[in-house]
C-alpha cells in the first residue's frame, strides 16, 4: 500500500466498523428476525411450468389445513403489475404464468408447516403453451410470443424498446464513426461468440418481506432491499397507494450484490396481512432464491474487430442478446447499465455496440455488481486476446497499444480525464511477474475493465449534539461494504473530533431526505459528498456563533478537541458546548442533493490470474489473482481491501465454478451444494496493487472500489487456460470438462 | 404432536414444545428469539445456521431439535460474557472479518470449536475446519486473519 | 416438513416399527435424509431414530485383526480412530474428503451408506476394503458383501424393514497399499469419480488387486474385470492402461449438476490409472 502521508487525521485510518458489536454477537437485525405479535408465515405457490394459461384455481382445500388465516390467487390482484421501471409483472399471475417459478398463489398461515401444507394442497388446472428459453429462438419471428404488447405497460421505456424484434423488450446502443468503413481499412477483421450462463449473486440471507397494516390503514414494512424508497415506490404502484402511506423500516441487509432492489413479494404480503388482518412474513428458502430470484442474465456475446498489423483496433461492433427472462420488471430501464464499461479502456474510433433485451421463458434477470460486465468483459478481453495472437504479438503488449490516455475519448464518445489505464495495467503486469519464465502448463491471462460510475439523490441530516458527538441521520443501507464507517471517518475529519463521536443512525422512508439507493458504484461519492456539505454548513455555524462570542470574524476562529480560539490569540477560547447553547436551530443541517453523473471519469482495474492446467483431466487451479487498482484517497484501507478480496473471489467463482443451469426453462442446481459458491478452500492468493492518483469524484478525492475487481477474473482465468495448454473456452464456467474437450478437439 | 423436549442452550435450561420434525435452528429463532443462527440455505451448505453441539461445529438447520435434548448447545449469543466479547469476537471486529454480517455468528463458532481443539492451527487447518461455512462478502482473506487473530488470545488463556 | 419421530431403544424395538409402519424411514446422522424430506423428494410420514440404541457408534477391534463399525459412527469418530488409521487408513482416506466439517461430525457411516448417492466417498472404499454390511431384521441378522448391497440409485438391498447395523471390515494383506482418488470441482463435493485401490505387491508384481469406482454408474462398483488383469501382473505401464481401460468400460454414468456422463467416463480411467501408479508406487497420499 502506498497511501501518501496527508494530513488527514481520521480519513484513511483502518477504522474498526461500529456495526461489528452487533454482527459478531448476533444482535444485527436483519428482516427475517422481525418478530410482530400474531404474524403469519407466508408462503408462496409458484408455476411447475414455463408457459402456461392458468385455467382455474382452487384453494378449497388449502383453506381448510389448519392454522391456514388466508389464501390469495391471481383473482385477489388482476392487472396489478410491480416493476422497477416497466411494470411488466403481475404480483400474482391470473392468466399465464410465463416461468418456472411464477407467482400464482399464496397462503399465510399461523406457522411455516402449515403454509407448506396449504400451498401444496391449492389445485391449479394449466394449460400448457409453447414455450421458449434461448433469446436467439425468441427473437425469431413465429417464436413463441410472451408479451402481446410490450410498449402498453406502465413504465415502458419507449426510447429503447425494442420491439421491433419478436419477444423484443430493449435496446441500448452506442455508435461512432462508420463501422463499416473501418472493417474494411482493416488489415484483419475478427469475429467471436461467447456464451455466459446466468448466474445467481449468492448472498446468503435469503428475501424476506415483512408487512403489517396498522389499524388506520399505514403499511409497515421491514424487507431485506438496498433501496427503500426504490422499493416503497414499486410497492406502491403496484397496490395503487399512495407512496407516504407506506414506511419502509430500516432493517439490516445480508448481501446483495445487485439482487435486492426490488420488493416483489411485498404485493402479496399485502394482500395476505389485509386478507388475514394480521402482519405477514414471507422468507424465501434458498430453492427459490436460486429458481426465482433474479440472477445475472443468460447473454450471449458477438464481437467482431477490425485491426491493423501493428496492432491498432480500428473497428468494432458488439452485440449482446441477453435473455431478460419473462419479465423486464426487475433492472431499471428494463436494461443493464452497459453504457458504464463498454465503451472503455479501449481507443477505438469507429464503433458499434448494441445490447438487447430478448424476453424468455425463464426466471426473469435483474442486477448483479456492475450489471453485464462479467459478460462484456469476459467476451471483450477474450476476444482481446485472440486477436493479439492472430497479430502474433504479446497479449500484455496488443493492450498497451489501444489503452486511451489522458484526454482522449473511448469507444462510445465519452472523453476522459484524470486516465492512469496505462499506468496501473503496467503495475498489474510487475507484480504478477508477466514476462517471468513459469513451469509447463502453468499460464498466466490478464483483463483489464474500467467504468463509469453513477449519480443520483441522496440526503443526510447531520446534528450536532449537546454532549458534544454528531449524529448522522442516513437513508443510505450499508449491505455490507462499511460505508456508514466511511460516513462517520468524513464526519470525524471534518469536525476535528475523534471517529467514536460519530454516530449513523440508518433512517426509513418516514425520517429521512430521499436516496435512490445502494447502486452503480455510487454510495461513497453521492453520500460522501453529502455528509461532507453537511458539515461544511454545519461548521459555519459553529465559526460564526463561536465569531461572535470570541467578537472577532469567522474566519480569525480556529477549533478542534472540543474548543474554539482565536487564531492570533489561542488563549482565547470558547468551549464547543458553549457556542453549540447558543445554535438553536442551526445545530442540525439537512442536505439533499442530486449528484450528476460523472460521465468524465472511468476507473480502471487490470488483474492477472495464473494458473496451472491438468491436461489429463482439465481441471484447472487458479494460483493467484493480481489486481491492481486506479485509487484516490482510501477513506478505510482494512474496508477497501474487503471490497477488493471480497470482489476478486466472487469474479473468480463466477470463471470457474458458477453457472444456474437451466433446462427447458427449469433451474437444475437449485440448493448450493449444485450450485456452488467458491469455499474458504478454494481461494487462490491473492495480491493487490493500488496507485494511487486525482480524479476521485468522491470526497476529498475517493474514487470507488466495490465493482472492480468482480469483473476480469472470469476472462483472466481463461486467457491463462490458453496461454497454458492452449485450450480457448468461448463460455463460462471455465469447468475442467469443457477445458478437457477443448484439450480433445485440439489433438483431434 | 408436540412433545416437550428440555434443551441446554447457552448454559441454560429451557422447556419447550416442540413438534417431532422442528429444526434445532427454527426452535432457537422462533421459540427463543435466538437469531443469530441465521436462515440461509437451509440445507446444510451455507453454514450460517451453525451452532456449537457439545463443542462442535453443526449446522441448526439439519439436526432436529428432539433429538439434541440435554445435549450442550451454544449459540452465539452465549458467546460473550456480560459485556466482554469473546476475543475472536473482538478479532473480527478489529481485523474486519465481516462485511454484511450475515455469516459471521456462523464463522466465529467454527472457528472458536476449531480453536478450543487446537488454539495453535496453521491456516490450512483454519481453513479446514471452516470449509462448512460460506462467506460471499469477504473473500474469506481478513476472515482468516480475524481467527489466526483470535487464536493468540485463545493460547494465552490455555496456557 | 412434518413427521412422527420414534426412538426406539433395541434394534428389535426398531425393526418391528419397520415392519408395522411401510412409510418409516430410519434417521442416523440426518444429513441426508432431512434435506432430501426438506426438499420434498422424499415424505415419510414416520422417522425412526436410532439415537437411543446403544452401542452403534463403536468401532472395535474384530476377531481377526478386522475392524467392525458401527452403523452410527460419524465421519468425524471414524477420522478420530486410531484403530481405523491402523487397519484400514483407506476409509479414513475417503471419510476425509466428505462434505464440510459439520457433515462430518454429524453424519455417520451407515447413513452414508444407506442414502447410496452417486458420488459418494466412503462406498469406493470399503468395497476395496471388501467389507460386508452387517444388518438386521425381523428374520434375523444377516451379512450382504458390500459389493450386493449397493442396488441402484439411493437404493440398497437393504429390505423395508431390515437396518444397517454396521461394518465389518477383514483383516487386510500384510503389505497390502491401499489409495482413495477423488475428483470434484470443490474438495467436499460429490466425487465426479472416486477411485479406491488396494494392492497386494510382492517386488513389483501385483500378487492381488481390488479396485472400486464411484460416481461413474448408479452405484459404486468392484471393477472384477481390472481386478482380474492386475493378478499377477508386472504393473508397468502396459498393465496399468489395461486395467484402467477395463475399469472404464465398465462405468454407466449419467449427467448431473456436476458433470456430463462422457466427461466422468473418461476421468474414470485416468484416475484409476493415476491411482494404480500412485499405489504401486507405494504412496499412500
Amino acid at each position: 500500500m502506498n497511501r501518501k502521508e496527508k494530513s488527514f487525521k481520521v480519513v484513511g485510518a483502518p477504522v474498526p466498523r461500529a456495526d461489528g458489536d452487533g454482527k459478531v454477537s448476533g444482535g444485527t437485525r436483519y428482516a427475517a428476525d422481525v418478530e410482530l405479535p400474531g404474524a403469519l408465515w407466508g408462503k408462496i405457490l409458484r408455476s411447475p411450468y414455463p408457459h402456461a394459461r392458468i385455467v382455474r384455481v382452487d384453494a378449497s382445500r388449502a383453506v381448510r389445513v389448519p392454522g391456514v388465516r388466508a389464501v390469495v390467487t391471481g383473482e385477489d390482484a388482476k392487472s396489478c403489475y410491480i416493476g422497477k421501471q416497466i411494470r411488466d409483472m403481475p404480483v400474482l399471475c391470473w392468466d399465464v404464468a410465463r416461468f418456472i417459478g411464477d407467482r400464482v398463489a399464496a397462503v399465510a398461515a399461523d406457522t411455516r408447516e402449515a403454509a407448506e401444507e396449504a400451498v401444496d394442497s391449492i389445485d391449479v388446472e394449466y394449460e400448457q403453451l409453447p414455450a421458449v428459453f434461448d433469446p436467439l429462438e425468441a427473437m425469431k419471428p413465429g417464436a413463441p410470443l410472451l408479451h402481446a404488447n410490450v410498449a402498453a405497460y406502465g413504465g415502458a421505456p419507449k426510447d429503447t424498446l425494442a420491439t421491433d424484434f419478436q419477444n423484443g423488450l430493449t435496446r441500448l446502443a452506442w455508435k461512432k464513426g462508420d463501422v463499416e468503413s473501418g472493417f474494411r481499412a482493416a488489415d484483419l477483421v475478427i469475429e467471436h461468440t461467447f456464451r455466459i450462463p446466468a448466474r445467481h449473486q449468492g448472498y446468503l440471507e435469503p428475501h424476506a418481506s415483512v408487512v403489517a397494516i396498522e389499524d388506520g390503514g399505514r403499511i409497515q414494512v421491514w424487507m431485506s432491499a438496498k433501496n427503500p424508497f426504490g422499493v416503497r415506490s414499486q410497492f406502491a404502484y403496484a397496490i395503487g397507494v399512495p407512496e407516504e402511506s407506506i414506511r419502509i423500516n430500516a432493517v439490516n441487509v445480508g448481501g446483495e450484490f445487485g439482487g435486492k432492489g426490488d420488493g416483489i413479494d411485498l404485493p402479496i404480503a399485502y394482500l395476505l396481512a389485509r386478507k388475514a388482518g394480521r402482519p405477514v412474513k414471507i422468507v424465501m428458502t434458498y430453492a427459490e432464491e436460486l429458481t426465482a430470484g433474479n440472477p445475472a442474465h443468460p447473454t450471449i456475446v458477438t464481437v467482431k474487430s477490425g485491426v491493423m498489423r501493428d496492432g491498432r483496433i480500428v473497428a468494432r461492433r458488439l452485440r449482446a442478446v441477453h435473455a431478460s427472462g419473462a419479465y423486464g420488471a426487475l433492472k431499471s430501464k428494463a436494461s443493464l447499465a452497459t453504457g458504464h464499461y463498454v465503451g472503455v479502456p479501449y481507443r477505438v474510433e469507429n464503433s458499434e455496440f448494441e445490447f438487447l433485451q430478448i424476453y424468455t421463458n425463464t426466471v426473469p434477470g435483474g442486477y448483479y455488481r456492475s450489471p453485464g460486465a462479467i459478460a462484456t468483459v469476459f467476451a471483450l478481453e477474450s476476444h482481446t486476446d485472440l486477436i493479439a495472437r492472430e497479430l502474433a504479438m504479446d497479449a500484455a503488449e496488443f493492450r498497451l497499444k489501444n489503452l486511451i490516455g489522458d484526454g482522449e475519448e473511448d469507444a462510445v464518445g465519452h472523453r476522459l480525464t484524470d486516465v492512469r489505464f496505462r499506468e496501473v495495467f503496467k503495475a498489474a503486469l510487475d507484480a504478477a511477474g508477466w514476462k517471468k519464465p513459469k513451469p509447463a502448463r502453468v499460464g498466466r491471462g490478464v483483463a483489464l475493465t474500467a467504468r463509469h460510475i453513477s449519480g443520483g439523490d441522496t440526503g443526510v441530516v447531520l446534528t450536532a449534539e449537546r454532549d458534544g458527538k454528531f449524529v448522522v441521520l442516513s437513508p443510505t443501507i450499508d449491505q455490507g461494504s462499511g460505508t456508514h464507517t466511511i460516513l462517520r471517518q468524513l464526519v470525524a475529519e471534518r469536525m476535528r473530533v475523534s471517529v467514536d463521536q460519530v454516530t449513523v443512525v440508518v433512517g426509513d422512508t418516514d425520517t429521512t431526505t430521499k436516496d435512490s439507493g445502494v447502486r452503480a458504484s455510487r454510495v461513497t461519492y453521492v453520500a460522501g459528498h453529502a455528509v461532507v456539505q453537511a458539515c461544511d454548513t454545519l461548521r459555519k455555524n459553529f465559526l460564526n456563533q463561536a465569531a461572535r462570542l470570541l467578537e472577532c470574524a469567522p474566519g480569525d476562529v480556529e477549533y478542534g478537541d472540543g474548543k474554539f480560539w482565536l487564531a492570533q490569540e489561542p488563549a482565547q477560547q470558547v468551549s464547543h458546548n458553549r457556542v453549540l447553547a447558543q445554535l438553536d436551530g442551526r445545530r442540525s443541517v439537512t442536505v439533499y442533493e442530486d449528484y450528476p453523473y460523472p460521465d468524465g471519469v472511468s476507473y480502471f482495474c487490470a488483474q492477472v490470474a495464473e494458473v496451472e492446467v491438468d491436461p489429463e483431466t482439465g481441471a484447472v487451479r487458479v494460483r493467484r489473482i493480481v489486481s491492481a487498482h486506479d485509487v484516490g484517497t482510501i477513506i478505510n484501507p482494512i474496508g477497501h481491501q474487503g471490497q477488493i478480496d471480497g470482489s476478486t473471489v466472487m469474479g473468480f467463482g463466477q470463471g470457474v465454478m458458477e453457472e444456474l443451469v437451466i433446462e427447458n426453462g427449469r433451474v437444475l442446481n437449485s440448493n448450493l451444494g449444485e450450485y456452488k459458491l467458491p469455499s474458504i478452500k478454494d481461494i487462490p492468493n491473492l495480491d493487490t496493487v493500488l496507485l494511487e492518483s486525482a480524479g476521485g469524484v468522491g470526497p476529498l478525492n475517493a474514487k470507488p472500489i466495490g465493482e472492480f475487481a468482480n469483473n476480469c477474473p472470469p476472462a483472466a482465468i481463461a486467457n491463462a487456460v490458453a496461454d497454458a495448454v492452449g485450450a480457448r473456452l468461448f463460455s463460462l464456467p471455465v469447468t475442467a470438462e469443457k477445458i478437457y474437450a477443448a484439450l480433445a478437439k485440439q489433438g483431434r | 404432536m408436540k412433545r416437550i423436549v428440555r434443551l441446554c442452550v447457552n448454559e441454560e435450561e429451557v422447556e419447550l414444545a416442540i413438534e417431532p420434525s422442528t429444526l434445532l435452528l427454527d426452535v432457537l429463532r422462533e421459540q427463543m428469539g435466538l437469531t443469530g443462527a441465521r436462515r440461509g440455505c437451509e440445507s446444510s451448505y451455507c453454514g450460517a445456521c451453525t451452532v456449537l453441539l457439545d463443542e462442535r461445529t453443526a449446522h441448526s438447520c439439519t439436526l432436529l431439535a428432539a433429538l439434541v435434548a440435554g445435549r450442550k448447545i451454544t449459540t452465539v449469543e452465549g458467546l460473550a460474557r456480560g459485556a466482554a466479547l469473546d476475543p475472536l469476537q473482538q478479532a473480527f471486529i478489529e481485523r474486519n472479518g465481516f462485511q454484511c454480517g450475515y455469516c459471521t455468528p456462523g464463522m466465529i463458532l467454527a472457528a472458536r470449536a476449531l480453536l478450543l481443539q487446537n488454539p495453535d492451527p496453521s491456516e490450512a487447518e483454519v481453513r479446514r475446519a471452516l470449509d462448512g461455512n460460506l462467506c460471499r462478502c469477504t473473500g474469506y482473506q481478513k476472515i482468516v486473519e480475524s481467527i489466526m487473530e483470535g487464536a493468540k488470545h485463545y493460547r494465552r488463556e490455555k496456557k | 416438513m412434518k413427521f412422527d419421530l420414534l426412538e426406539p431403544a433395541t434394534i428389535g424395538e426398531a425393526t418391528a416399527l419397520l415392519s408395522a409402519r411401510a412409510d418409516a424411514r430410519i434417521l442416523a446422522g440426518g444429513q441426508s435424509l432431512l434435506l432430501m424430506i426438506r426438499s420434498g423428494l422424499v415424505r415419510p410420514a414416520t422417522l425412526v431414530s436410532l439415537n437411543a440404541v446403544g452401542g452403534l457408534a463403536e468401532i472395535t477391534a474384530g476377531p481377526t485383526d478386522g475392524l467392525s463399525i458401527g452403523a452410527l459412527a460419524t465421519h468425524a469418530n471414524i477420522l478420530a480412530s486410531p484403530l481405523v488409521r491402523e487397519r484400514a487408513p483407506l476409509l479414513a482416506m475417503a471419510v476425509e474428503r466428505i462434505g464440510s466439517t459439520p457433515v462430518r461430525n454429524f453424519g455417520t457411516l451407515g447413513g452414508n451408506l444407506c442414502h447410496n448417492e452417486m458420488g459418494g466417498d466412503p462406498p469406493p472404499a470399503l468395497l476395496a476394503l471388501g467389507a460386508e454390511a452387517e444388518c438386521a431384521g425381523p428374520r434375523g441378522r444377516r451379512r450382504i458383501p458390500l459389493a450386493d448391497f449397493f442396488t441402484d440409485y439411493f437404493s440398497t438391498a437393504l429390505a423395508a424393514d431390515e437396518i444397517l447395523t454396521g461394518i465389518a471390515i477383514p483383516r487386510q494383506p500384510a503389505g497390502s497399499r491401499a489409495l482413495y482418488l477423488k475428483h470434484a470441482m470443490r474438495p467436499g463435493d460429490l466425487a465426479i469419480v472416486g477411485v479406491a485401490a488396494l494392492l497386494e505387491m510382492d517386488g513389483g508384481v501385483c500378487r492381488r488387486a481390488r479396485l472400486a469406482l464411484g460416481g461413474v454408474g448408479p452405484v459404486a462398483f468392484r471393477a472384477y474385470e481390472a481386478e482380474k488383469l492386475l493378478g499377477g501382473a508386472r504393473l508397468d505401464e502396459g498393465a496399468i492402461d489395461a486395467a484402467a481401460e477395463a475399469a472404464a468400460a465398465m462405468c454407466d454414468p449419467i449427467d448431473d449438476a456436476h458433470a456430463p456422463a462422457e466427461y466422468r467416463k473418461k476421468m474414470a480411467r485416468v484416475f484409476v490409472r493415476r491411482a494404480l501408479r500412485r499405489a504401486a508406487a507405494g504412496e499412500e497420499r
